[in-house]
């Protein structure tokens, strides 16, 4: 019966209507991770915009940013993309080779009271298509006051906390806790809108990025003149 | 001729079948002024401003013919002109300008009348009218207010400077112009302190003409400025008038950026934050990790500043200063206690050995990891042999 179809699946009829046994539809836009594992988690299968994603990871340096990188590459090129209070200047040249160019790239340093106001003019402006910021100690009254003013805009709104913050309760409607593995990340949803997933999803960064070191020759089975790593190899020459 | 300086011309030529011709016109000009106001109408600028000027007869003439019989009978001394020549007219026996114009050109331009014969030629008609001198004001915005009660506090002061920030704006209006720098200076009691006025400068990156850009940016510098003593007066001054750069609307809906509210929002940041508190992206050419980078005040001019790729993984914090990295008993770095598991590797950079008084750098990076997985940027120094880390995967 087509009638019955249609009341079983109502976004078909119009986007603001669902069931109430169902999630609601995300009617934000949404901007795919580029980490297929990742979408199939999040809920809407990507980045939601205009709304506050946190960032929880166990320490600086261990790929937060390059979690974004393919989404921040979709993100319209006429837009800046602001950094605010990042835990050291970012390197242009690793900017670049990520392929986002320099040009679209400001940061903004301020203590950190300030640093939330600026943020919140950004957000009231809405000019940038990116919005990261680095806060260590932030109130959940002003993670709402954030999270409200994110829902008028389109961009992309990622707040960097740290890793000691999974233990408190928060109003991001979005939170990741991300830690380090050999190969990339080993990300654990905190918290999203719908069902949670049950374990950790790991999200590959290196495989491509970085020049792996060559499989070693007797992984191989191939002859090998010496069982030093080119490391090594290197390293005794120069102290010759 | 420059026509009184009290008198107001109007070319009406091409305004009389809107109004309804020039009696009607006439008279709806006459309604319009002051009582005392006198009106003279003819061909020319300059034969209307002497007819109205006239004590007694005609002042309203619409043929040229008519104009001139009405001008002849005018004195000399209608013409204001400098006592010496008007006794030398005199002397000639020219009272009225009809005399005047009777006698030959020539030997009135030998005597120095040349200005003269002009003034009756363009009253006449006989010569076109002057090219008008424009008046050229300095562009330079003063203005002054001084407050009924004495406030240090911010929320009043910025109300009280509302009325002075619209005047500037009305008067950036009228001179299609606009500003991006407004200094504003506070007038302190002078028996509460030393100082005598704050200075408030309020600048934008690029020239506005708005008075809400000017307003939020004084609120800015206001909510963190402390005042030393209770404000008197406040005078604002505006002395860079630029001309404006009117930006064409899209016809259709536009999603793109909007560089005006792009440009408010730095001013505001810069306003509150200070202007070194942005960083713009200035690369250098340079293959030395740490000199690549360098950071401006303000945005780039030119688009095409992208540092060149780099064959190898680079990472996004570079830490500076560069740390040393202990290597207890071997050749292995040690990193917040545990050892650096080597990854990739080496990439020899060298350099600067060029450069007088500067060491040479000469060192082989690799990219290592701890028993996390957390990735670093690290490297040796040929010469010494001592292990540093530079940088962070972020």
């Amino acid at each position: 019966m087509p009638a019955r179809a249609a009341l079983k699946h109502p976004e078909h009829i119009h986007p603001a209507l669902w069931r109430a046994s169902q999630i609601t539809p995300a009617r934000r836009a949404i901007l795919p991770t580029g980490h297929p594992g990742l979408d199939r988690e999040l809920l809407g299968g990507g980045w939601p915009l205009g709304t506050l994603i946190e960032f929880l990871p166990q320490g600086t340096g261990i790929g937060e940013l390059q979690l974004l990188r393919p989404a921040l590459a979709q993100l319209d090129h006429r837009r800046q993309i602001l950094l605010v209070n990042p835990p050291y200047p970012p390197s242009m040249q690793c900017w670049a080779n990520w392929g986002l160019q320099s040009c679209r790239l400001i940061w903004l340093q301020a203590r950190s009271s300030e640093s939330l106001w600026a943020v919140e003019q950004a957000l009231r402006h809405n000019v940038f298509s990116a919005l990261l910021c680095w806060a260590e100690q932030i109130s959940s009254q002003a993670l709402l006051r954030l999270q409200r003013l994110a829902r008028r805009c389109d961009l992309l709104l990622i707040m960097l906390r740290p890793h000691f913050a999974v233990r408190q309760a928060s109003p991001a409607p979005l939170r990741l806790s991300l830690t380090p593995t050999p190969l990339g990340l080993s990300i654990h949803i905190l918290k999203q809108r719908g069902p949670t997933s049950p374990g950790p999803i790991v999200v590959p960064l290196y495989l491509d990025a970085l020049d792996l070191p060559a499989p070693s020759p007797v992984a191989q089975g191939l002859p090998t003149g010496s069982d030093r790593s080119p490391v090594a190899l290197h390293a005794s020459f120069d102290a010759s | 001729m420059p026509l009184d300086p009290q008198a107001l011309a109007l070319e009406v030529q091409g305004s009389l079948r809107l109004f309804g011709g020039i009696r009607a016109l006439l008279r709806s000009v006459q309604g319009e002024c002051p009582p005392a106001t006198r009106t003279g109408l003819a061909p020319t600028a300059s034969g209307a401003c002497l007819l109205a000027r006239r004590g007694r007869g005609r002042r309203h003439v619409v043929r040229p013919a008519t104009l001139a019989r009405q001008l002849d009978a005018l004195p000399c001394t209608a013409l204001d002109l400098s006592p010496k020549t008007l006794a030398g007219l005199q002397a000639l026996g020219c009272h009225q300008l009809g005399h005047l114009r009777a006698l030959p050109r020539i030997g009135l331009r030998n005597r120095g009348y040349a200005a003269l014969i002009e003034r009756l030629d363009q009253a006449y008609g006989q010569a076109g009218p002057q090219a008008p001198s424009w008046l050229d004001h300095d562009p330079y915005f003063q203005t002054r207010q001084t407050l009924d009660y004495h406030s240090s506090c911010a929320a009043s002061l910025e109300a009280a400077c509302m009325p002075l920030i619209t005047a500037l704006c009305a008067w950036l209006d009228a001179r299609q112009g606009a500003s991006d720098r407004v200094e504003i200076h506070l007038a302190h009691d002078h028996r509460r302190t030393d100082l005598p006025s704050t200075l408030v400068l309020l600048q934008t990156a690029q020239p506005v003409w708005f008075a809400e850009r000017f307003k939020v940016l004084l609120r800015e510098h206001l909510a963190r400025r402390p005042l030393h003593a209770p404000v008197v007066s406040i005078t604002l001054i505006c002395a860079r008038v630029l001309a404006r750069s009117p930006r064409t609307a899209p016809l259709l809906l536009d999603d793109g950026p909007s560089p005006l509210r792009e440009a408010a929002l730095l001013d505001v940041l810069r306003a509150r934050l200070g202007s070194e508190c942005l960083h713009f992206p200035d690369p250098q050419a340079q293959h030395i990790p740490e000199r690549t980078d360098r950071w401006r005040l303000e945005p780039c001019p030119s688009q095409d500043c992208l540092p060149e790729l780099s064959p190898r993984s680079r990472p996004l914090w570079l830490l500076d200063p560069v740390i040393a990295l202990p290597t207890p008993g071997g050749h292995h770095p040690v990193w917040n206690g545990a050892p650096l598991v080597l990854m990739a590797g080496p990439e020899r950079i060298e350099g600067g050995w060029w450069v007088a008084g500067q060491a040479p750098i000469g060192r082989d990076y690799f990219i290592a990891r701890d028993a996390r997985g957390a990735r670093y940027w690290v490297y040796r120094e040929h010469h010494a042999g001592r292990w540093f880390l530079q940088g962070l995967f972020g």
